[in-house]
């Protein structure tokens, strides 16, 4: 399973360590944290959820694992921002994101490390400015 | 001055016109207008044409403060009312109001037809702008910094900007945050429209009748507030990242699905300069001292919190021990993360 990041009518923000995302094609914004923003940009197609995992650890000298990339791997594909994603192979335990989470907990990084992706459905003008009175 | 003042008084009479044509709007560029006039406001031609001498004085209130009159009949955006005749039976009574061609408002209301336009200019404005972003928002100057608080209508701005200019704010808007492309916001005045207890229209206030004064010079942004009104909430805030903030702004982003590009831009500078929290605020008057009082420190923090280096972090070392301090705001307490460098205070 080889995740490549979607790349078109796609318009990408980066805001501070963030990535704000605008998905042309169904005018959703979605905000990637650092760890799902990372995991996205190295979706190149090339590299193996483990080969992430290890170069996650290697330049941020964070505790990385492969249930951390498949779980961010899992959040931006529900946001459409992956090319190709076939979900997690049936010899890969699939690991909660309560578990996940509690592994996290017990380093003391889960608000740092859990990859989050936020999405906002863009507003049409009407919604985004609304008639102040209604008859 | 009116816009129809204007015309009788300059002897400039304009029967505004767009560029472009259609079969519809050749069908409706053939009824008899009479009184017409074009304007320009934050870069975009408006035209407003009637089928009555005497409905472009009342389209005053409705308009926004800021426009110069336009001497050609040329438009980018033009809008058309059509009044109807209470005397000649069903059907022909009833006002309308077309954007282009497209049927933006039917009713026998006169004053519902002029709300109507006034939101059609208004969209219309914000959609073409051509330098400037339209995110709906109240916002009020202090101490030569902006805080602007995004939200929808009924979310209780115009309240909170209304208290704020009492207590010594300088108005920008409760309408509209205009922003320009360094992401500073420009006033964006109109008569304040206060709401009644049961949430429908009241009147509507000149600010100085406020005993308050207007912002006339662009601003910082330095406190971004999505509050959400809760009777009896007690204020106590959450820290919104910067890639939170922008998420928050784009929500209520006039031209976010137009120009998202333009958009995201302008809102980055913004949120990457700001400090800005969400949470549930009480009664107007309670929210103004809290708001004051930080917005100064708050952007002392936010400098101390971001420090002099690049604004752009791209990998994850920044992030994978930040400081998580404790700001405060007006008494409540909440927790920052993600931002680099250490908060003392």
């Amino acid at each position: 399973m080889i995740p490549a990041a979607r790349k078109e009518k796609l318009f990408v923000e980066e805001v501070v360590n963030e990535l704000v995302v605008y998905d042309q094609e169904r005018h959703r914004a979605h905000r990637l944290n650092p760890t799902a923003a990372w995991v996205w940009r190295h979706c190149d197609g090339q590299r193996t959820v483990g080969d992430m995992a290890a170069l996650m650890r290697q330049e941020t000298k964070a505790p990385a694992s492969d249930d951390l990339i498949w779980l961010a791997l899992e959040r931006l594909d529900k946001a459409h921002l992956l090319e190709s994603f076939e979900g997690r192979p049936d010899s890969v335990a699939d690991v909660s994101r309560r578990q996940l989470v509690r592994k996290l907990k017990v380093a003391g990084l889960v608000g740092l490390l859990l990859p989050v992706v936020a999405s906002l459905v863009s507003p049409t003008p009407a919604q985004a400015k609304p008639k102040k009175s209604s008859e | 001055m009116g816009i129809a003042t204007l015309m009788r008084e300059t002897g400039m009479v304009v029967m505004p016109r767009l560029e472009w044509s259609s079969p519809r709007m050749e069908k409706l560029d053939r009824l008899a207008w009479v009184a017409g006039t074009a304007f320009l406001s934050y870069g975009v031609r408006v035209g407003i044409r009637a089928n009555d001498h005497g409905v472009l004085e009342q389209v005053r209130d409705y308009m926004p403060l800021i426009w110069t009159p336009s001497s050609s009949s040329v438009v980018d955006v033009l809008h058309s009312l059509v009044l109807g005749n209470p005397g000649r039976g069903a059907g022909k009574g009833s006002h309308l109001l077309y954007s282009g061609a497209e049927r933006r408002a039917y009713s026998q209301s006169l004053g519902y037809v002029l709300k109507c336009l006034k939101n059609s200019v208004e969209i219309d404005i914000a959609l073409r702008a051509p330098d400037r972003l339209f995110v709906h928002a109240g916002v009020v100057g202090w101490q030569g910094k902006a805080i602007l608080i995004p939200g929808r209508s009924f979310a209780g701005k115009t309240e909170l900007v209304a208290a704020l200019v009492r207590a010594g704010a300088a108005y920008y808007s409760d309408e509209n945050a205009v922003l320009d492309a360094s992401g500073c916001v420009h006033p964006y005045p109109v008569r304040l429209g206060l709401r009644a207890r049961n949430g429908r229209p009241g009147k509507r206030f000149a600010i100085e009748e406020l005993g308050g004064h207007s912002g006339t010079q662009p601003l910082e942004v330095a406190l971004v507030a999505v509050l959400k009104y809760r009777p009896g909430a007690r204020w106590r805030p959450r820290a919104l990242s910067p890639g939170e903030a922008t998420l928050a702004l784009l929500a209520n982003t006039v031209c976010a699905r137009t120009r998202p590009r333009f958009a995201l831009d302008i809102l980055r500078r913004v949120a990457e300069r700001a400090v800005a929290c969400r949470g549930d605020r009480c009664e107007a008057e309670d929210m103004v001292a809290p708001l004051l009082e930080q917005l100064e420190s708050l952007a002392t923090v936010s400098d101390r919190v971001r420090g002099p280096g690049p604004s752009r972090e791209t990998s994850l070392e920044g992030t994978v021990a930040p400081a998580v301090s404790r700001l405060h705001v007006g008494g409540g307490e909440y927790d920052s993360c993600g931002a680099q460098g250490e908060i003392v205070r």
